[in-house]
């Protein structure tokens, strides 16, 4: 299984050929009123840092550019997010100033692959090491960062972010325990306050496609939504090995999927876009997960650290309404990575069809966003509008769904929506240092106490 | 083949040829049947095989355990305490006990409550004499168990044989008038359904015996030929109450699931189950069944349907079958069944426990390998796991399913 796959890849032509950012922008401009946020003027560059410099943080900046990627998931080895054109990217509105990572290669290897395209970084705007992103963040040129480090930083880093008066893109998901999503959603009000915009990568949110369908859901075209179902089946995402020399710590940071307080296991680093598009469509979150089925059946290796490979949860959420999730990352099983909701009146995927019981069937049919470079250009747009989109909230509701999630799966218990919310539980070592760092136990069910 | 007469049975059927009882021996209509004395042999002494015979006891009047049969002789041994009547020439112990009980003339309704791998079997031997079956759910423990099962169904019906399943549920007053009422139109046109059966661990008995069979069959619960795993054992019931809301089957399923708390202990069932289940309309049905101590529990169904919701079991004390003035559903089935041996309305429910029993391998086999399970596909082509023959040595080798790499056939 070392074969590489290729997930997605769009092209740089695709990306002209849509109306982008003078339309968006002009047509928020056009019912806003002008009011200008910290850095925004419809000619403002847009100044970026990178804080998180591996195959995401990576695939982040480029999108922003507009760049083409070509995106890998490996067997083996880091995910790549690499540039796939030729050509340079000139552009002068959104420019790439400055990157942070804990690990100098990591970031080497994203600085390398602006170069192709005509991005050069200076060493002095490179940082790596934990205090890395503090160092970017000083940089008063920089306007908007990308936060696309381990999922455990995620809090630390959009308080810091938004402190600084940066306007923030921030990958999902955005914690992996009860304290940190609070400090999203406190980092996220002070953002309000300060008039700075954040967009997080739940990137479905920006797709044309999603957005046309949650918008007939939510306009009753099913009636009534009673159920509703999301899915992350799928195979085994790359696995880094430990080299020699490597600490625990290094060893856990690069290989930072498989420990619950980085990536907050795969029912949240990756489901969590599908807990998302519920939580979206129902315009609400979850009451409690009531009912959470899982383990570690087959990817039992060390190497993947203590992580389960299955979860199955059933939420109550307001009115009756009851969500069934199933996330799976075993190789050789049946994928299916969708989302589904059944109406009195109906059924849809909530992405490109709805089936009204009675009445015609509605498709998608223009031609799709390419959500990963829209949810920069929507975020740029805002801010230039100066009425700055803030997704934390929605972002830290879909992140704190998937966590009861997982510690349903991991406790057998029902855990409180509201008990998670206040939990002091909070993941990971209490300093980061390179060294000794145990790995936790793979949860059992009965045994392990909810993290609230 | 072990011939046994008995003058009881001979008085209530006198006119009965020994050719003609091979046949038909216990269908009869009019006063005749009214008054058929019903005896039962127990195939099966364990904790379920007793609890039948001392159900079917309080089922109705003039019934009486004439004959009993188990692999082992202690557990004989034991039952034997509750029906000390019984004689000593109709009590088998051995792998060819349920054959030699089948065989009695004098019998003429068997209570089939072995490991759920041998019902089939047991039950095609037993509608091949001409009994009237009870037989503990579920039925089967693979697809071609499955199609002996609906096979020997239809055979009873046309040899005019009655058949109930323990999948009590059906003869349980709050379940009857709650699904009536959805068949009613309570709740408009159902469009979901939940089922549940998330417990504590069961019993482990350790590895005992001479033989691996031996050790298999002593601790059967683990063994997935044996028990059908407790998704199929246990949670039948609640999948057997969707289909009957459904008057279907599902025809596909997906699912996660593995053994978590079980760990290193001999045998290589489950110890959770989810599964998605779909309807032929495009209803789902969600099932989750879990066997592990410290866990919360819930056993019961739920079903939501454009208008509302109805626990169909009740909730509290009726979802037990103690309403008020209702009898126990595991006695009331007995009683249902012997009022269509004495003349009533027919019942054979061999195909509706065949069907949810089926659904639950569905199910299984969907968690056990990762895929999507069809039906139709899986009725037919599924494998065989019970052996051919069974007999002291060695026995089907196990391993865990690992989903991904599990191949059903």
């Amino acid at each position: 299984m070392k074969n590489q796959i290729s997930v997605h890849q769009f092209s740089r032509r695709q990306f002209l050929r849509r109306s982008t950012l003078a339309v968006a922008g002009a047509s928020a401009a056009a019912h806003l009123p002008s009011v200008l946020t910290l850095h925004a003027a419809p000619d403002t560059p847009i100044k970026i840092g990178v804080i998180g410099c591996g195959g995401r943080g990576t695939g982040a900046a480029l999108n922003a550019l507009g760049a083409a990627t070509k995106v890998i998931y490996p067997a083996a080895g880091y995910h790549t997010e690499d540039v796939d054109q030729a050509g340079p990217v000139n552009r002068k509105d959104i420019q790439i100033v400055a990157l942070a990572d804990v690990f100098e290669d990591r970031l080497n290897r994203c600085r390398d692959n602006l170069g192709r395209i005509g991005i050069n970084i200076p060493k002095e705007l490179c940082f790596t090491g934990f205090e890395g992103y503090q160092k970017l963040l000083a940089v008063p040129d920089i306007n908007y960062v990308i936060l696309a480090t381990p999922p455990h930083f995620r809090p630390a880093h959009l308080k810091a972010a938004i402190e600084a008066g940066k306007h923030v893109f921030m990958e999902k998901p955005v914690a992996v325990d009860g304290p940190g999503v609070r400090l999203v959603m406190e980092a996220g009000d002070l953002a309000k306050k300060k008039g700075l915009g954040i967009a997080a990568g739940t990137q479905r949110r920006h797709q044309k496609s999603y957005q046309e369908a949650v918008k007939r859901l939510q306009d009753g075209a099913i009636g009534e939504i009673l159920c509703a179902r999301a899915y992350w089946l799928g195979g085994e995402i790359w696995v880094v090995e430990r080299e020699p020399g490597w600490s625990d710590m290094e060893w856990q940071l690069r290989n930072w999927n498989y420990f619950t307080w980085l990536s907050g296991d795969h029912i949240v680093e990756q489901h969590v876009h599908n807990l998302d598009v519920v939580n979206w469509v129902l315009g609400t979150h979850p009451i409690r997960a009531t009912f959470g089925l899982g383990g570690r059946q087959v990817r039992t290796s060390p190497k993947c650290g203590h992580i389960n490979d299955h979860f199955a949860v059933e939420y109550d959420y307001p009115n009756n309404v009851k969500v069934f999730s199933y996330s799976r990352q075993i190789n050789g099983c049946d994928g299916k990575v969708e989302e589904a909701v059944v109406g009195a009146k109906g059924t849809s995927n909530c992405h490109n069809w709805i089936k009204p019981a009675a009445g015609e069937l509605w498709r998608f049919r223009d031609k799709d966003s390419n959500p990963y470079e829209q949810e920069h250009q929507d975020l740029i747009a805002s801010i230039r509008a100066g009425q700055p989109i803030n997704e934390a909230r929605a972002v830290a509701e879909s992140t704190l769904t998937a966590i009861i999630g997982r510690e349903a799966v991991y406790s057998g218990k029902a855990v409180e929506w509201e008990a998670m919310l206040k939990s002091q539980v909070r993941l990971g070592p209490s300093q980061y240092a390179f060294g000794p760092l145990p790995v936790a136990d793979v949860a059992m069910p009965g045994k392990t106490k909810p993290a609230i | 083949m072990q011939i046994n007469s008995s003058p009881n049975f001979l008085r209530r059927a006198p006119e009965a040829s020994a050719a003609a009882a091979l046949a038909f021996p216990f269908v009869s209509n009019g006063q005749a049947a009214q008054n058929l004395e019903i005896r039962a042999g127990i195939i099966g002494c364990g904790g379920r095989g007793s609890g039948a015979g001392a159900n079917l006891m309080q089922a109705a009047p003039n019934v009486k355990v004439v004959a009993l049969a188990d692999v082992f002789p202690e557990k004989l041994e034991r039952n034997r305490k509750n029906f000390p009547e019984v004689r000593d020439d109709h009590c088998f112990s051995g792998l060819d006990a349920a054959e030699k009980l089948i065989a009695l003339k004098d019998v003429n309704y068997v209570i089939l409550a072995t490991p759920p791998g041998f019902r089939p079997m047991h039950f095609a031997a037993a509608v091949e004499a001409g009994k009237h079956v009870f037989m503990e759910k579920p039925v089967a423990t693979d697809a071609p168990g499955i199609r002996q099962v609906l096979a020997a169904g239809e055979k009873a019906a046309q040899k005019g044989l009655q058949v109930a399943a323990g999948t009590q549920r059906r003869h349980q007053t709050s379940y009857i008038e709650n699904v009536k009422s959805i068949h009613d139109g309570a709740i408009g046109d159902v469009l979901y359904l939940c089922a549940y059966w998330n417990t504590n661990a069961i019993w482990h008995r350790g590895e005992t015996g001479d033989t691996e069979m031996e050790k298999q069959i002593r601790n059967w619960y683990h063994y997935t030929w044996l028990s059908g795993d407790h998704i199929c054992e246990q949670h039948v019931h609640n999948l057997d109450v969707c289909n009957w809301v459904m008057k279907t089957h599902p025809v596909k399923a997906i699912g996660v699931g593995g053994r978590a708390a079980l760990g290193s202990k001999s045998g290589h069932i489950f110890d959770h189950f989810a599964v998605e289940f779909e309807y032929p309309n495009g209803v789902r049905l969600f099932s989750q069944c879990r066997q592990i101590t410290g866990c919360d529990g819930k056993v019961s169904e739920f079903v939501v349907g454009a208008k509302g919701g109805i626990n169909p079991g009740g909730g509290g004390r009726r979802a037990r079958g103690k309403a008020a003035g209702a009898a126990s559903p595991y006695v009331q089935e007995h009683t249902d069944l012997i009022a269509a041996i004495r003349g009533g309305p027919p019942l054979n429910e061999a195909k509706n426990v065949a069907e949810s029993t089926f659904t639950a391998i569905m199910g299984r086999e969907a968690c056990y390998s990762g895929k999507t399970v069809e039906w139709d596909n899986l009725l037919k082509n599924g494998p065989r796991l019970v052996p051919e023959k069974i007999a002291w040595g060695p026995a089907p080798k196990v391993s865990v399913a690992m989903p991904g790499q599990y191949r059903i056939s």
